[in-house]
């Protein structure tokens, strides 16, 4: 509840940053937040920063109109955290690679892949037993590593605020896999809903590749 | 930025502190590290009485914490401190280790280890341990190992598969009795007629995997039929609410888990034979079984009863249950615990 109430919090502060953007702000790279349900129900939050490697601009020409779609590759370190209640937390870093296809009005598909590695930390003490039986005392949030791979897909639409500056709230599907979990593998679910925000404060974004291919539908 | 990482901590640091210290009401949750494995104990209850009850689950592929939600842990909590374990690779339990190391001794030596932490934890306790389906073959197992903790009062063995090539024959042989005295009383004749059909064609000799799969399929049918004609109670619901999806047990992970256990152990279950070793048990002993259980037939309850070594024991039959009489007669069942531990 608490964790809830400090996202909405963050959301309305980061709404309002965002409003009072400058026009020099393209050059930034946009950072994600967002509630974080791992295994859908575990409340948490995950921050993220999109690298972009590439953008190519289609434009497209028809009869009528003119269609303008983007396509992107981007490179996304992300920070999660997750709490199961009276269970365990979760902290996994990992690094995503994410292709992006937007079009004229904001509205984007993505789907992605990547790796990470989660540490899941013991809620309450751990007792370790030594090889000859006995128990060793006790530590808090005892923890173990994993690495996982992950699959997502994501929609949502990028809303201009002024005429450089936008927030883009998504919603994010991720599925993967625990890897040496137990014995095999865990398959792991998660959702996400968050924004993409874009401040004055964010890292410089820098050369990047830009393709533009223009296409023409020629009257028959 | 700032501000937000702060106030994200302080919200983390809030939640982890609460802790509760009324003994009557014990709510808490220890881990076990073990043979790399990562098992949780939520420990529910009274700790006034200085008794544990700790709740070996059945499965393989259940967790500790299902056995929670039945009417029947409300009086064994309100007089003892109730302790459900997730066994490895099942429930919320995580680790790393081979696929080798899931084994029924690697199980026992878990529960060894379980025991060892809950002795250390609550020195001066007595431990009585209770062992329900497939936790009934991992304590009987244990039970028999000559190397039970002196801590450990006594054995409570529920509905317990110590034995599954005789629970196999058994439990076609039961069939066809119940399927008999059914049919000759009207109750779903053509379902009985059926069963009554399969189970001639079992050779009890021969029983397969497949069959044997068939047997606990079959079994838990049946009981919905003797339920639905009066023959067995139905199910209460109520008691502690444990909340399905948004409880300490994720369901998904513990049912992926635990079906992996599940396969990964069946071939070494399948001829798990403990019935010629009882006699090495000897601490005090409570057999629990429902009469209609057609998945571990009441018959293993008389060989347990009839084999232990054990002077104090006792064995009780619910009349109108099935696999599952803490859910069937839950009242009787936590009477027949409540009153073996008080006479301990």
């Amino acid at each position: 509840m608490v964790l809830k109430r400090v996202i909405s919090i963050l959301l309305f502060f980061l709404i309002f940053k965002a409003n009072s953007q400058t026009d020099t702000l393209v050059s930034k790279v946009p950072l994600s937040l967002s509630y974080y349900g791992n295994m859908l129900v575990n409340t948490g939050f995950k921050l993220s920063g999109d690298l972009i490697c590439f953008e190519i601009k289609k434009i497209k020409i028809k009869k009528k109109r003119t269609k303008v779609l983007y396509k992107g590759l981007y490179l996304t370190p992300n920070l999660y955290y997750y709490k199961h209640i009276k269970s365990h937390d979760g902290l996994q870093i990992g690094l995503d690679l994410l292709w992006r296809r937007a079009n004229s009005k904001g509205w984007f598909r993505e789907i992605g892949s990547g790796y990470g590695y989660m540490r899941i930390y013991n809620v309450g003490e751990t007792y370790t037993i030594n090889s000859d039986g006995t128990a060793v005392s006790s530590y808090q949030y005892k923890s173990r590593g994993y690495f996982t791979e992950n699959f997502s897909f994501a929609t949502g639409r990028k809303i201009q605020i002024q005429e450089k500056s936008s927030i883009t709230p998504f919603l994010r599907f991720n599925t993967g896999f625990v890897y040496n979990y137990n014995s095999s593998i865990l398959i792991n679910l998660s959702l996400e809903l968050g924004v993409r925000f874009v401040l004055s404060s964010n890292p410089n974004r820098g050369e990047y590749l830009k393709i533009e291919k223009i296409k023409e539908k020629k009257r028959k | 930025m700032k501000i937000f990482v702060q106030l994200m901590l302080f919200s983390v640091l809030f939640i982890s502190c609460q802790k509760n210290t009324d003994l009557t009401v014990v709510d808490e949750i220890f881990w076990v590290r073990t043979q790399g494995a990562d098992m949780p104990i939520h420990l529910h209850g009274n700790l006034t009485n200085e008794v544990i009850l700790l709740i070996v689950h059945g499965g393989p592929g259940g967790n500790g914490l299902e056995y929670r939600a039945g009417n029947y842990t409300v009086p064994l909590e309100e007089n003892y401190a109730v302790a459900y374990w997730d066994q490895r690779g099942q429930g919320m339990s995580h680790g790393k280790y081979d696929e080798n190391e899931i084994t029924v001794d690697k199980m026992v030596s878990d529960l060894e280890a379980v025991i060892e932490v809950l002795s250390i934890k609550y020195s001066n306790h007595k431990i009585v341990v209770l062992g329900h389906s497939w936790g009934g073959t991992l304590t009987a197992k244990y039970m028999i190992s000559g190397k039970v903790h002196k801590s450990v009062s006594a054995w409570i063995e529920s509905n317990g598969a110590h034995d599954i090539p005789k629970l196999n024959r058994d439990a076609i042989n039961m069939f066809k009795l119940v399927a008999n005295e059914q049919i000759s009383i009207g109750n779903n004749t053509s379902n009985w007629t059926d069963i009554l059909d399969w189970a001639n064609s079992v050779d009890t000799n021969n029983i397969t995997e497949k069959e044997s799969i068939e047997i606990n399929y079959k079994g838990f049918e049946a009981e919905e039929w003797l339920t639905e004609d009066g023959v067995m109670s139905v199910y209460e619901t109520g008691g502690n609410k444990v909340s399905y999806f948004f409880g300490p047990v994720n369901p998904l992970t513990s049912f992926l888990s635990g079906n992996i256990t599940n396969f990964k152990l069946s071939n070494e279950i399948e001829n798990t034979s403990l019935t010629s070793q009882l006699f090495k048990v000897t601490i005090p002993t409570l057999v629990l079984w429902g009469k209609y259980d057609f998945v571990v037939p009441p018959s293993l309850g008389f060989d347990t009863y009839n084999n232990i070594g054990s002077v104090n024991k006792e064995i009780v039959i619910f009349e109108k249950s099935g696999h599952s009489p803490m859910s069937n007669e839950w009242r009787a069942y936590s009477d027949a615990i409540i009153s073996f531990i008080e006479a301990l």
